[in-house]
């Protein structure tokens, strides 16, 4: 007979992590998704998820690296959505230039590898170790390294081509 | 120059963070139903900034593709699976059978580079361009302890592919492993500090290890320089830049 283990994760373990974490999951899934509103709705129900499967937390990583792969699922199921006009997006009405020199940088921001665009995004909003954000994306440091260091490169080759 | 900085805020502008609502959660938790907020926009938005150092490169940049082919007899299934998506450009998450692995491995020519204390250095071709790197560290227990594949490397724009580790804060990152690979024209990597540049480690068979004389405080981030002294790149891992 199989019994199932209990978890050890309590509602208020994940309450903790939300009261003090909220902004830079809000900021960097604002940035994944380019939608402040979406964000806050991604957030909010990557939490509510987490808090419902608190059970199937395994314990074999952090607490909120496990709820950080559960939020960006939810974006990327979102983004997926999104994709195939199920869920309206950001339409930059009216908003940006394409010509000016951010516009441009922010263009190839939102073009790098996905790995390496939310390498930078954890890394800058959410202030996260190499170890961190290795959890996260479930790849090891070296590769956070690496990740990170070639989208420095690329975003620095995409600042001095647009120097004013 | 424009700054990334200002860029990564102005992303971001906007973003609710002051909308928190744990009640909210709770509900949707028992509810277990989606439900959008209609909460209006906050201004206000963490300030980050990303400094990246404008550096020019010149020199002999080289093929770096040398080494010994490896036979796919070395290679675990595992290995094959990751190295074969990554050089295909495919994600190693997707399945491919043991045949087609096979197939990509082989196209991609694996080369070990270098060998240094136990690790293996290893490069591939990558489809489309570019290369894939991988470093394999003794007693592992996955297929590659990094790897990754880059269209730009090795070339002026990308002479070093840097997988140095990193921890502490962003504010004060220490280094734990400097290692990576880098073009010919590349002869030593080195820390930057706030005191300079410190454990200057030679470039050999296009790759710099160095675990041990590391500088204890937090760095700035790596540069490297070719065999005249000359910075050909700079890595910063702090914010507001490395400085000059």
């Amino acid at each position: 007979m199989t019994v199932a283990r209990k978890s050890s994760v309590q509602p208020a373990d994940i309450e903790a992590i939300y009261r003090d974490r909220f902004p830079v999951f809000v900021l960097s899934i604002t940035a994944v998704l380019n939608d402040g509103q979406e964000a806050l709705d991604v957030v909010q129900e990557g939490f509510s998820r987490a808090l419902r499967r608190r059970r199937t937390f395994r314990g074999d990583g952090s607490l909120e690296g496990w709820i950080w792969r559960i939020v960006l699922n939810v974006a990327a199921d979102r983004g997926r959505a999104r994709a195939k006009g199920l869920v309206p997006g950001d339409d930059g009405c009216g908003h940006h230039d394409p010509e000016a020199p951010d516009e441009a940088i922010r263009s190839h921001l939102r073009a790098l590898p996905e790995r390496q665009r939310l390498a930078v995004f954890l890394r800058y909003y959410a202030d996260l170790s190499y170890d961190q954000i290795a959890e996260v994306l479930e790849v090891r440091s070296g590769t956070v390294a690496a990740a990170l260091n070639a989208a420095h490169t690329t975003l620095r080759n995409d600042l001095e081509g647009v120097a004013m | 120059m424009s700054e990334l900085g200002p860029v990564l805020n102005e992303l971001v502008s906007g973003a609710p963070v002051d909308q928190a609502s744990w009640q909210d959660v709770v509900a949707r938790a028992r509810h277990a139903k989606r439900r959008r907020l209609g909460l209006a926009a906050a201004g206000a938005a963490a300030v980050v900034a990303l400094a990246i150092p404008a550096l020019g490169i010149g020199g002999r940049l080289t093929d770096l593709f040398t080494g010994e082919p490896v036979s796919t007899d070395q290679l675990s299934s595992e290995q094959m699976h990751v190295l074969g998506a990554m050089a295909s450009g495919v994600s190693p998450r997707l399945p491919a059978s043991a045949q087609e692995s096979l197939a990509r491995v082989r196209a991609s020519d694996l080369r070990r580079i270098a060998a240094r204390d136990g690790s293996s250095y290893y490069v591939a071709h990558r489809h489309g361009g570019g290369l894939c790197v991988m470093i394999s560290h003794p007693g592992d227990q996955h297929p590659f302890s990094s790897y990754f594949c880059s269209p730009d490397f090795p070339s002026p724009k990308q002479p070093v592919l840097d997988e140095s580790v990193f921890g502490g804060s962003l504010d004060a990152p220490v280094i734990r492993r400097l290692e990576g690979f880098a073009a010919d024209g590349v002869a030593k990597v080195a820390v930057l500090t706030a005191g300079g540049s410190e454990a200057e480690t030679l470039v050999q068979d296009n790759v710099y290890v160095r675990t041990e004389g590391l500088p204890k405080e937090s760095v700035l981030g790596i540069i490297a320089r070719d065999a005249e002294g000359t910075a050909v790149y700079k890595f910063c891992v702090v914010r507001g830049g490395c400085g000059n």
